[in-house]
Formats: C-alpha cells, sequence, structure tokens
C-alpha cells in the first residue's frame, strides 16, 4: 500500500506543538531582545533621505 | 528520482514549508548587515540587470542611463523595502505569512495567485530564454553552425533550462542554497571580465557619447521612461525580499542591506548591459561575449553565465511554489512537491516557443509587473506604518477561524484589494506600456509614485470605514515588543 507522504495527525499536533513552542519562546524571552525592534523614526527618516538624495543627485547631474 | 528519495525531498520541502511558515527565534536569525548584503547583491548581478541596462539605452544614452538607473533604483527598491522587508525581520515570520495582517488570510491567497505567481512564471520563463540564447550562441561557436538566436534551437535550450531548473527545483532548498554560494563570487568575476572585455574594444569618448538605441522624439519623456522601467525593475524584488529579511537580527541590518546591496549589484551589471547596447548593439552578453572574448573565454563565460541563470530560476521559482503552497490551505496539501514544481513550470514552458516575445516585451512586462507591485506597496506601508505603526501580533498570524483576530471579511481585507485594483489601474491610466500612451503628468512624477500614494490614500480611507474605527483586526493593539532594543 502507498505510504502517505504527507504529516499524519501526529504530526499534525507536532506541528502545533512546535508553533506554540517558538510562540512561547519568542513572547516571554525575546520581548526585550534588539532582533524584534521597531524601525526607528530616525532610521526611517535617514534612510527616506540617503534614498532620495541619491536619486536628487542623479536628477540633478542629469540636468546639468 | 527513487521512492525514497522523493519522500525525502518531499519530507524536507514539507518541513521548509510548514516549520518555514513557523516563526524564527532569535537562535535562528543568522544574518547580520553584511550576510545579508552579501546575499542581496549576489542576487542582483544575474543576466536579467544586462538585460535592464540594455533596455535602458534604449531611450537614454550611457550618462541619463546611469541617472534614470539610479533614481529608479534608489527609489524603487527603498519602497519595496519599506513594503516587504521590514514588516517580515521584525516578526520573524516568512512574507505571505506577514502579510495576513494587511490583506487577511484568504486576501494573501489571492495575491499570491494572480499577482506574484504570473510575475514570477514571467521572470522564469525570461531566464529560460537567456540560457537559450546563450547555449544557442555555444553551439554556433563550437560546431560553426548559424542557428538562429531566436530560433528553434533556443526553444529546445530553454525547455532544457526549465528542466534543469525543475529537476534542482524538485531537490528542495539545499541542493538551490549550495549551488548559489559559488554562483555568486563567479558572477562578479565574470561581470568585471564582460566590462574589461568591452572598454578594451572601445574608448570611454565612444561610451559617453553614443546615442541611445530607439528614443522617442521626446526627450524628457525618454527619460521618464527610463526612470519607471528602473522603479520598476527595483520594485519587481518585492516577492522574495521579505521572506529572505526575516533571517537577519535587527531592522537596519534588513533595511540597508536589502536596499544597498540590490542597489550596488544592480548598477555594476546594469552598467555593463548599458555599455554593451550602446557599444554593440546588444545588452544580451550571448551576443557579443565570444566575439570580443574570444572562442574558449567567451563560450566559458556564456557556460558560466547560462548555468547561474538557471541557479536564478531555481531560487525565484522556489520561493513562489512554497508562497503557493503555503497559501492554498488544503487544496494543494496532498499534491506532491515536484508536480506542483512542474505545475509552475507550464506557462514558463510554453512561453519559451516565442523566445522573440520575452525578449522585445521585457520592458512591458517590467512595467506591468511594477504597477501592481506599486500599489501592493502602497497599501503595506499604510497599513503596517500608519495604522499599526508597526505592531503586528506573531500569535494573531496563525489564528484561524472565527477566533482569528485578523479575520478581516470571510479571510479578505477588502479595502486593501480595492485599494490594489484602483492603483494599479491608475498606474496603467498614467503610463500605458503597451500602447506606450502617457498623460503629461507622468512627464515629472513618473507613474508609480502617484500609484503608491493613491494606493495609501484609498486603503487609509477604506480601511479606517470599515475596519479600524471599529477596533477590530487589532488595529491600536498594544506592541508586545514595545521594549525591543531600548536600554
Amino acid at each position: 500500500m502507498h505510504k502517505e507522504i504527507y504529516p499524519p495527525m501526529t504530526q499534525h499536533t507536532e506541528l502545533e506543538q512546535e508553533l506554540d513552542r517558538r510562540l512561547t519562546e519568542i513572547e516571554s524571552n525575546e520581548i526585550g531582545d534588539p532582533v524584534h525592534a521597531a524601525l526607528s523614526g530616525r532610521s526611517i527618516l535617514v534612510f527616506t533621505a540617503v534614498a532620495l538624495g541619491i536619486a536628487a543627485a542623479a536628477w540633478i547631474v542629469a540636468a546639468l | 528520482m527513487n521512492e525514497k528519495r522523493a519522500r525525502g525531498v518531499e519530507q524536507e520541502v514539507a518541513k521548509e514549508a510548514t516549520y518555514g511558515s513557523l516563526p524564527l527565534t532569535k537562535a535562528e536569525r543568522v544574518w547580520g548587515a553584511g550576510d545579508f548584503s552579501w546575499v542581496t547583491i549576489s542576487l542582483a548581478i544575474a543576466t536579467w540587470a544586462f538585460m535592464t541596462g540594455g533596455a535602458t539605452v534604449l531611450l537614454v544614452g550611457f550618462t541619463d542611463g546611469i541617472a534614470a538607473m539610479l533614481i529608479g533604483n534608489s527609489i524603487g527598491l527603498a519602497i519595496m523595502a519599506f513594503g516587504s522587508v521590514v514588516l517580515s525581520q521584525r516578526i520573524g515570520v516568512e512574507q505571505y505569512r506577514a502579510l495576513k495582517s494587511v490583506f487577511g488570510i484568504v486576501g494573501v491567497g489571492i495575491v499570491v495567485f494572480t499577482i506574484v505567481l504570473l510575475v514570477e512564471m514571467g521572470w522564469t520563463s525570461l531566464l529560460g530564454v537567456l540560457f537559450g540564447r546563450a547555449f544557442t550562441e555555444i553551439s554556433n561557436q563550437a560546431f560553426g553552425a548559424e542557428f538562429d538566436t531566436f530560433g528553434p534551437f533556443v526553444t529546445v535550450f530553454s525547455l532544457l533550462a526549465i528542466v534543469i531548473g525543475w529537476i534542482i527545483l524538485s531537490r528542495g532548498p539545499v541542493t538551490i542554497s549550495k549551488l548559489n554560494r559559488f554562483v555568486a563570487p563567479g558572477l562578479i568575476i565574470v561581470v568585471v571580465f564582460m566590462m574589461v572585455m568591452l572598454m578594451m574594444n572601445n574608448t570611454w569618448d565612444d561610451l559617453l557619447s553614443a546615442p541611445p538605441m530607439a528614443p522617442f522624439e521626446d526627450e524628457q519623456l525618454n527619460f521618464m521612461m527610463a526612470v519607471e522601467f528602473n522603479l520598476g525593475a527595483g520594485l519587481s524584488w518585492w516577492p522574495v525580499m521579505g521572506t529572505l529579511a526575516r533571517l537577519t537580527r535587527g531592522p537596519r541590518a534588513a533595511v540597508w542591506a536589502s536596499w544597498g546591496g540590490l542597489f550596488v549589484g544592480t548598477v555594476i551589471a546594469q552598467i555593463v548591459g548599458m555599455a554593451a547596447a550602446l557599444m554593440i548593439g546588444e545588452a544580451d552578453p550571448t551576443a557579443w561575449m565570444v566575439p570580443l572574448g574570444g572562442p574558449i573565454l567567451g563560450v566559458l563565460t556564456l557556460l558560466f553565465v547560462g548555468f547561474a541563470n538557471v541557479t536564478s530560476m531555481a531560487s525565484i521559482a522556489y520561493s513562489t511554489v512554497l508562497a503557493l503552497k503555503q497559501s492554498s490551505g488544503r487544496a494543494l496539501a496532498k499534491v506532491r512537491w515536484p508536480i506542483i514544481c512542474a505545475g509552475f513550470m507550464v506557462l514558463p514552458a510554453i512561453l519559451t516557443f516565442f523566445p522573440s516575445f520575452m525578449y522585445d516585451q521585457f520592458m512591458t512586462f517590467v512595467v506591468i509587473s511594477g504597477a501592481f507591485i506599486a500599489a501592493l506597496c502602497g497599501v503595506i506601508i499604510a497599513d503596517y506604518f500608519i495604522f499599526r505603526k508597526q505592531v503586528v501580533s506573531v500569535r494573531s498570524l496563525y489564528a484561524s477561524g472565527r477566533e482569528d483576530p485578523l479575520r478581516f471579511t470571510g479571510g479578505v481585507n477588502i479595502a486593501a484589494l480595492v485599494a490594489v485594483a484602483i492603483s494599479s489601474a491608475f498606474y496603467l491610466w498614467i503610463y500605458n506600456p503597451i500602447t506606450l500612451e502617457t498623460l503629461p503628468i507622468f512627464q515629472y512624477t513618473t507613474a508609480t509614485l502617484p500609484a503608491v500614494a493613491l494606493a495609501m490614500v484609498v486603503y487609509l480611507g477604506l480601511s479606517w470605514l470599515l475596519y479600524v474605527r471599529g477596533g477590530k483586526n487589532e488595529y491600536g493593539a498594544v506592541d508586545a515588543f514595545a521594549a525591543a532594543g531600548k536600554k
């Protein structure tokens, strides 16, 4: 008989357990970790300024 | 592939598809800014970048081409980064799971099975055609034949590329990442070699003074079309970048490395494409690598470029097929991985029978896909940064049923999809890449920027009316990670 390739019910349970384990770890141990930091307003401004600055400089050179 | 091996791959992919959709823990976030930059530079340097450079100088000369490339890619990549990288990085979740917070679980499926699927099939087909042309040229050199570089042999070799791509894809993620490790540095060497070969046979004066290849009469229009095309090229990275960015250790690493790496890689490769097109009349290295590099070096370079195309094809197809599998719910759950991969390859395979069509419509394809991606990014930026203030609950992304806090309307954020539809149509009204008709505003603003702005405005209004003011779908939620990164 062809063996089922896709996860049987026990593996679905394992998956749910793994998901719960990861969520618990993230919500308890990683709450203050910089990996989950929001992109700061300053970073957004600097990044946007650099991207627009390069575009503006290229535009000016093209116009000259 | 024997049954045991097939089962192994199936389990590996099933593991990736299931566990890959799970949130990453900190220990699994393995990339710093440098690591991610290397990944993105490597992705950007591919033969599609040569084609983009060549298409740019259809409209403008070398210096204006560089300006258009810098403007378009700088802004396009920034919009792309805000619309994909930031969200996935913060919560450590692959892109299409994360976008449940914007489109709803069913809405994401609609986006994946329409826009993402068609765009990535198009790129897969194009890479196949480029492979086909490379090997047709190698055959011409090796056997002294004169096969047409848009003829039936291109189709044969293109189909071969798709079959090879399917084989690599069927073996799962480990094979793909192993191949990319040596393709990436090789491509940098190839690009430098190509530029040296080009400039040994031409002068900088020739290059700087070369006229564009097929411009319109209006110079301003030419320049803005070149900018718009490069905006589309920058945006075209949207389908794959978020999922990669979740592996980085911080938001600044993700944003700067994705934008910076793609920008640097694109500029390097596009400049070669522009120079080749202007000096030789062809951006595609298959047309000039052998005459310039000689039979041995030229053929070796073409072999490498052809191989690189196949690995790039496998990479983008892998991300897309994974997204299809994860977004399909139960529909594809019992379909074997190689079968889904084969299904994905059908349309690209059909398109290889029309190699000149894909080649000639390259610019149109990039612009049309850019129209939809610009709209998507506008909606995502409005939702994530303005309404949610970067707050998305990881746990809610995995909830389902009536208790799902991100249920929207039957799993669909109607406001998001309506905003995408309206803004895409608006883009194509401002600039129709098929008829080449433009509105006067296009010459000053492009079509991308107004489309992104409209997507944001329409979404902010509709979503507020339908969802935000009711306080549902976790708008206004407390940020569980408010202390993250703060001393």
